[in-house]
């Protein structure tokens, strides 16, 4: 009897358990955190993508801006311009776990799709530093254009294109060979390139000219320049810096700075289909894991606005650390 | 010379180089760090209150200006309180008062520190 008594009220508890712990499973598994560059505070802060509150603030080196994660979602890489390396880190435990000497004054980074080898812009010295992730060790040193930053990797690792903000070039890099194969001259201070996802063009973003150029990724030819117009808006603040394609790559938002604002590309016709307002000097953003929706780094006013990737609406703000710059999300 | 002179000399010359050479490559540029959102064209400073200006800072950069979020290399200022003069792209002045230069160090301004601005073109 008492045995049964114990067997049926282990079997109660299951039942009212089990489809809390499956809810709670659930949520942790949606929730995503949202790691942002603070260059001020040297500092990266980490949101939860789903109830939007700071949940930690990691101390890092000096002047933290550029941040990817890795193929494999578990580091996170972080450039520290004043201290010539990168911080790596821990996705999970969210812990410094990695220092890598990355050459002076590194920018921003890209990592090629088998995860194995790191390309960082260093600014000061006009290289493209190619490292084994693995190891630490710097294994090509690339002389481009002048104050290097944008550095786009086509989807099959063949290709970089780094920018040269000075030279106001993208530069082509084989990466067989480490080569520059192709040098292509665009809009003033060009700061960004990325591939869309076929990996037939390349988007460049040209901060001072005001423009994006797009680029064939065979012929090296420009094939459309976009650029932008906003009501009320002097041309000269309209600075677009970061690019995101949606899931289907069938739009791109374009960061425009000091204008404040997102633009929202149609990728088929080159046509601005929106401009979403945002906080203060947008210079990157990052897709939420499921696409549904954008975080902008808002430089001026030190907060991160989510964007509904549907319905083109900002619908929050959330405080993080001084000059936020760059972020990621991890799934 | 007698050789045991000679060697002191070098042995002299040696020391000074090992003494003198992590001072040298320990005192870093001093820098300014535009983090006022805006670019600036002319950047001067003075000892803080005395509105003795010095030479624009800004032609110490190779297109004579700072960008914003850029730094601005300064020269020939020692550690001390200054005032800061900055004229932006729009044609606006700014001062920032009694700020803190430590030589060899990065100092930055943000928005809030800018008082009596003039009105942009």
């Amino acid at each position: 009897m008492h045995a049964t008594r114990k067997f049926l009220s282990f079997v109660l508890a299951f039942l009212c358990l089990g489809p809390l712990l499956a809810t709670a499973s659930m949520g942790q598994a949606e929730a995503a955190m949202i790691f942002v560059t603070n260059e001020k505070d040297d500092t990266v802060s980490v949101v939860d993508s789903q109830s939007l509150k700071l949940v930690n603030t990691i101390q890092v080196g000096h002047r933290p801006r550029g941040i990817i994660i890795t193929p494999d979602k578990k580091d996170i890489i972080v450039c520290l311009g004043d201290d010539a390396q990168l911080a790596v880190i821990d996705a999970q435990s969210m812990k410094v776990k990695r220092l890598l000497d990355s050459g002076p004054d590194p920018e921003l980074l890209n990592i090629s799709p088998d995860g194995k080898t790191l390309y960082i812009a260093n600014e000061d010295d006009s290289l493209v530093t190619v490292m084994d992730y693995k190891t630490g060790q710097v294994t090509q040193e690339i002389p481009i254009g002048v104050e290097p930053e944008g550095m786009g990797v086509s989807p099959d690792g063949s290709i970089v294109v780094a920018t040269s903000e000075s030279t106001s070039m993208a530069h082509f890099i084989d990466t067989k060979t480490y080569k520059v194969i192709a040098n292509i001259l665009v809009d003033s201070r060009p700061r960004y390139a990325d591939f869309t996802h076929d990996g037939a063009y390349v988007w460049v973003t040209s901060e001072v000219g005001g423009t994006v150029s797009v680029i064939d990724a065979k012929t090296h030819k420009i094939v459309k320049v976009i650029d932008f117009e906003i009501p009320g808006v002097r041309p000269e603040l309209i600075g677009p810096v970061g690019i995101n394609f949606t899931t289907d790559g069938k739009r791109a938002f374009i960061c425009l700075g000091k204008a404040n604002r997102l633009a929202v590309v149609d990728t088929s016709t080159y046509k601005v289909i929106d401009y979403v307002l945002v906080g203060q000097r947008p210079w990157h953003a990052a897709l939420s894991p499921d696409g549904t929706k954008l975080y902008s780094a808002n430089g001026l006013t030190n907060d991160i606005t989510v964007v509904d990737v549907a319905s083109l609406r900002a619908e929050k703000s959330v405080p993080v650390g001084r000059l936020p710059w760059g972020l990621v999300v991890r799934p | 010379m007698s050789q045991g002179l000679m060697r002191a000399r070098w042995a002299v010359l040696i020391g000074f180089l090992a003494l003198s050479m992590p001072c040298a490559l320990a005192a870093g540029q001093t820098k300014f760090w535009n983090t006022t959102g805006d670019k600036i064209i002319k950047f001067e400073l003075a000892p803080a209150g005395s509105g003795n200006w010095g030479p624009d800072q800004c032609k110490n950069d190779k297109d004579n200006s700072v960008d914003d979020d850029e730094r601005l290399q300064i020269k020939d200022v020692a550690t001390g309180s200054y005032d800061a003069r900055m004229t932006f792209e729009d044609g606006r002045v700014c001062t920032a008062k009694a700020i803190q230069i430590v030589q060899g160090k990065i100092f930055s301004l943000e928005r809030g520190d800018l008082k009596d601005c003039t009105n942009p073109h």
